[in-house]
């Protein structure tokens, strides 16, 4: 144990306790076929996080990039981006609910 | 509890001001240099790791958003000398690398997306003439960020007068004038109404931008009032007040209020032990640590100089107490009737 505290001093490996990849699955619980989710910077550059199309009430793969943080998340219904508004990202494996909310779409992790 | 307190004032570094560091930490080594390589001195060592714990105690801001990760510094440099022929001829180095990376490390960054990982060395060779206090330097200046530049500087001390000028090719960088006025055992200096002379410094960025640096002992060496403005443009910086335990400063108590960018002035203070340096809101993060504030900085340190056999912190006025004693040892005589060999 005493090794094992010395070992992550001396390399100061939090990352072996801290991840620094997010694995995002996408989940459409809206009654539209939604597409790309997507990272959007303050000027407007997109990242494409979900390359996938998902038809109401089915999932994505799983896809992992190293984010981990507050980001600006965004998803595609036909050729209109909708905002998701901004998400902390803590690492690991989490499940991205997109649901209709009074007519607007809003995602929450799982 | 701390670092929950900590988290409520969050600093945040940008690409920016990340990469506006690395000339400012150019300067601050090329005036690390100069106080270093003294004609007095011998050797002067030097290293620091400033590491922070948490992945949200320093996050990167970027148009994308905030990134958890670690911002850090890490620096090492010593200037060696030697005597030849009633002379002493040095070496020097200092190197640091510093920036944010997204994970924590001591020696191989794992370099995503948003690191940034800038280096910053300089090199220099010395020769001094302990018996007039003169010693004159020069050498080379690296520094990585998004580009490479080399810089080369000069350097010329004469017992409390130092100059020391740098160029990029042919044109002028910088300037460091020191006049440091105040008596130093160190420096042969006997004790005096002179040891309440102040230690100045003028830093000549450019004709319009001009830094001075004020220190004035008000205590037995140990008690200091310190302060940095800008001439040209009139703006103030910091101000300090420092305790050291004993005029070698190897141990520190200092409290700062610095200014930011936005006119409003913060307190802050730190701890600096053999070794170990705790700060908190310090003017000195805020200069060389990306505007570090507001967040709880632990740094593992050194910087001594050795003169003879004495040795002391940087720029500090007179040598540690020296504590080793001298145990005459008693050789037992040998009795060549017994220890003839066995």
């Amino acid at each position: 144990m005493l090794k094992l505290i010395l070992a992550l001093l001396l390399t100061s490996c939090t990352h072996w306790l801290i991840e620094t990849e997010t694995r995002i699955q996408m989940e459409n619980g809206t009654s539209e076929e939604i597409h790309d989710l997507s990272l959007v910077s303050s000027n407007g550059q997109i990242t494409v996080w979900i390359p996938e199309t998902v038809e109401p009430g089915k999932r994505s793969r799983v896809y992992g990039n190293e984010w981990v943080g507050e980001f600006n998340f965004a998803v595609y219904s036909g050729d209109s981006l909708i905002d998701l508004g901004v998400h902390r990202l803590k690492g690991g494996t989490v499940l991205a609910q997109i649901k209709e909310e009074n007519g607007k779409f809003a995602m929450q992790f799982k | 509890m701390l670092f929950f307190f900590a988290n409520a004032f969050a600093w945040k570094p940008t690409p920016q001001i990340i990469e506006e560091q690395v000339p400012q930490t150019a300067f601050a080594q090329l005036t690390e240099f100069q106080n270093a390589a003294r004609p007095e001195y011998n050797a002067y060592l030097t290293a620091g790791i400033i590491y922070l714990p948490l992945p949200n105690q320093s996050e990167l801001l970027t148009d994308w958003g905030t990134h958890e990760g670690f911002a850090f510094r890490q620096r090492l440099g010593m200037w060696l000398t030697d005597n030849f022929k009633g002379l002493r001829y040095g070496f020097g180095w200092l190197g640091e690398r510093q920036g944010w990376d997204n994970e924590d490390f001591l020696f191989l960054p794992h370099r995503g997306k948003f690191s940034q990982i800038n280096q910053i060395h300089t090199f220099g060779l010395t020769i001094a003439d302990s018996s007039k206090q003169l010693l004159f330097g020069g050498g080379l200046q690296y520094l990585n960020a998004n580009d490479e530049v080399l810089r080369w500087w000069l350097l010329g001390t004469w017992s409390r007068f130092s100059i020391m000028p740098s160029f990029h090719k042919s044109d002028l960088q910088f300037i460091n004038v020191q006049l440091f006025l105040q008596a130093r055992e160190l420096r042969g200096d006997k004790n005096s109404w002179q040891n309440y002379l102040p230690d100045l410094e003028f830093s000549f960025y450019s004709k319009d931008s001009v830094r001075m640096f004020v220190s004035q002992n008000i205590f037995k060496q140990r008690l200091y009032l310190e302060t940095a403005f800008w001439l040209q443009p009139k703006d103030f910086t910091w101000a300090a007040i420092k305790y050291y335990l004993e005029p070698s400063r190897l141990v520190a108590l200092e409290a700062t209020a610095t200014k930011k960018e936005n006119d409003k002035v913060y307190f802050g203070g730190g701890i600096t032990i053999p070794f170990l340096r705790v700060a908190y809101n310090h003017a000195d993060d805020y200069e060389t640590f990306f505007k570090g504030r507001g967040t709880w900085i632990v740094e593992f340190r050194l910087a001594l100089g050795t003169s003879g056999d004495s040795f002391f912190s940087l720029k500090a006025p007179k040598p540690a107490p020296n504590e080793t004693r001298r145990v005459p040892v008693n050789k037992p005589e040998l009795n060549p009737d017994t220890d003839s060999g066995e």
